[in-house]
């Protein structure tokens, strides 16, 4: 039997390579992460908000809502999926049944932040955190809930006190020994890290994984530092959202000033690229090949749809 | 009070200029469309199949996910969205409950097409089409199930028979006479059209607002040929969504080729752009001032 998606995620966070780990919303996202290569991919809380529900990353978007973009991307996808859990939406009882319930969604770990509950942008101003004890008791009711039912699932625990009233690196980096230490969570996300040299400080300090979110000003630091500093992951939340947000705009200004001969450059430019021209229908299950296997196999044959003799759409050579 | 969404749609579908409608899947890439002046919104299923459940358009979606997803764009819009209702999901029964749902969820329209129930995706073959009459009767429950709730909301019957199963284009012009004339819907699409000549001819022949849409070899008809051949709409179900497929791809395999400076370069291309860089947060329905001053007027200070 393969192994469980929550054992290789374990793994992979363990492995002393660095593991990278886009983001998003989609399962599309997702399933062309995986063809790419990657293992892992982040559902972000902040994508999804925007992307999904056309709201801003401040905590409106629930637990459920949240688990059921979870599933729609562990049902199409084979890598390991990584959740945004915000602040588990309430106290330890909320936290508890959020693990549960991502657990059941498919998810391979998930974070939960120690900001405050209604939350806001891990990225913004104005954030503000609970204590550090309310905090390691939430973390204790993740582990305990997880153990319940999968002990192989990553509970990580983010520190967003970089940044927010009354924090400092320092007391960042003391909050998150006490969650590995006492609450046992099994991975750190050290948040808005401000100067490249803290990163390698933070992880010689925490006695655990880690994975860092620089949040200074240039340079940020490159993969191969990440790695040679012992960094277990590095998570990049919008990978696979803003390029195509920012391509979008472009476009839709270019088609509103010059109409079709705007989307037909589009289709020039998307046939020159050096990894080749993709459409949707490449990532998206069931693919055409195994629709018509199941109709043959499994519908009477005058259900059988005439695939020769009827036509779709034309669609140019790539 | 302004005008009802569905009151505007009704406006625009009639109006002699063409209506040029952005499709995707996303309330995000809606209120995009809406801020460069777009004036409508198509929800397109085999965008929301593909971006929101990682699904090919081969009807696996149901009415209640649908629904749903049409109620999150129209939440976050204020231009008519006009959503996709692949075949209503069943039979004349599913169609009327499926307007009313589609109502309640805020669409200002929507259109059912003349596929066999499970559908297949439009742009593809293997279609296979009800037979006329089941079809008048569809679109007839459908007209009834909006009248009852709001006659504004349009419904439109869109006439998959070009390329299934039997099909011709004077077949397909022919039944989407009837369902103009005997099921009374307010617009009709008429799907796979192969040559302008013919978006023309059904403009002519069909007594009803026309959606056409082309699919024959390039060049695609310019906006000023569709809006000379009388077609009351320009849709294209994928504007919002595909072109940012494409960059998705070529990033992530850039940044497993090169890492951060990947990431670092396409920031300064952005920044370059034309139209100005954007981000997620110029575009949600909530804005951060909006919710500060909510917070400033309701949430006590700390220590009060």
């Amino acid at each position: 039997m393969a192994e469980k998606i929550t054992t290789r995620f374990r793994r992979l966070i363990k492995d002393p390579k660095l593991l990278l780990i886009p983001g998003g919303f989609s399962p599309l996202g997702a399933r062309m992460a995986e063809e790419v290569g990657f293992e892992a991919f982040f559902l972000a809380g902040s994508q999804s908000s925007a992307f999904l529900y056309g709201l801003p990353d401040i905590g409106l978007m629930g637990r459920k809502e949240m688990a059921e973009a979870t599933q729609n991307i562990t049902a199409v996808s084979d890598i390991a999926v990584f959740v945004d859990c915000d602040t588990g939406y309430g106290n330890s009882v909320n936290a508890y049944h959020a693990v549960q319930g991502y657990v059941r969604a498919g998810a391979a770990g998930l974070h939960i932040e120690d900001q405050e509950f209604p939350k806001l942008s891990g990225t913004g101003a104005g954030r503000r955190c609970i204590s550090v004890e309310e905090a390691v008791g939430k973390y204790k009711a993740a582990v305990a809930a997880r153990d319940a039912i999968d002990p192989d699932f990553v509970i990580c625990a983010r520190c967003d006190l970089i940044g927010a009233d009354g924090g400092s690196f320092d007391a960042a980096v003391e909050r998150c020994i006490a969650y590995v230490e006492e609450a046992k969570v099994d991975l750190i996300w050290l948040n808005n890290v401000q100067e490249k040299g803290q990163i390698e400080e933070a992880a010689k300090r925490i006695p655990g994984a880690i994975m860092p979110t620089f949040g200074g000003p240039p340079p940020a630091p490159s993969l191969e530092e990440l790695e040679a500093w012992g960094i277990a992951a590095a998570i990049f939340p919008a990978m696979t959202t803003s390029v195509g947000l920012q391509a979008t705009w472009e476009f839709l200004n270019d088609f509103k000033e010059r109409g079709q001969a705007a989307a037909d450059e589009r289709r020039e430019q998307t046939r020159a690229s050096k990894w080749g021209a993709v459409r949707f229908s490449a990532f998206s299950t069931p693919n055409a090949d195994m629709v018509k296997e199941i109709e043959d196999k499994y519908l009477p044959e005058e259900s059988q749809r005439d695939y020769e003799n009827t036509f779709g759409h034309y669609v140019p050579p790539s | 009070m302004a005008d009802r969404v569905t009151t505007r749609f009704q406006k625009l579908l009639k109006d002699p200029e063409l209506l040029v409608m952005p499709g995707g899947f996303s309330p995000l890439m809606a209120r995009m469309a809406e801020s460069i002046g777009f004036k409508s919104f198509h929800m397109a299923g085999s965008q929301i199949s593909a971006y929101v459940y990682g699904y090919s358009d081969v009807g696996l979606l149901t009415r209640d996910e649908m629904a749903r997803n049409a109620h999150n764009i129209a939440s976050a819009c204020d231009i008519p969205i006009f959503a996709d209702a692949d075949t209503g999901y069943g039979n004349a029964l599913n169609v009327y409950h499926t307007v009313q749902e589609y109502i309640w969820a805020g669409a200002a329209g929507l259109h059912i097409e003349d596929q066999e129930s499970p559908k297949t995706s439009g742009t593809g073959e293997g279609k296979r089409c009800i037979s006329m009459a089941e079809a008048v009767g569809k679109y007839k429950a459908a007209v009834e199930a909006k009248n009852e709730m709001d006659p504004d909301f349009v419904i439109c019957a869109r006439c998959d028979l070009i390329g299934a199963e039997g099909g011709s284009f004077e077949a397909a012009v022919e039944r989407c006479i009837a369902y103009a004339e005997d099921a009374k819907v307010d617009a009709v699409w008429i799907n796979n059209i192969k040559n302008v000549d013919d978006i023309a001819e059904a403009c002519r022949q069909i007594p009803a607002p026309v959606i056409p849409l082309y699919s024959g070899t390039a060049p695609q008809p310019s906006l000023e040929q569709l809006q000379q051949a009388g077609a009351a709409v320009g849709i294209f179900p994928s504007l919002t969504s595909a072109p940012g497929l494409q960059p998705t791809w070529d990033m992530l395999h850039d940044f497993k080729e090169r890492g951060v400076e990947a990431l670092l370069e396409r920031r300064a291309t952005d920044r370059a752009s034309k139209w100005g860089p954007v981000r997620s947060d110029d575009f949600t329905y909530v804005s951060h001032e909006t919710a500060k001053a909510i917070e400033e007027a309701f949430i006590p200070k700390q220590g009060s």
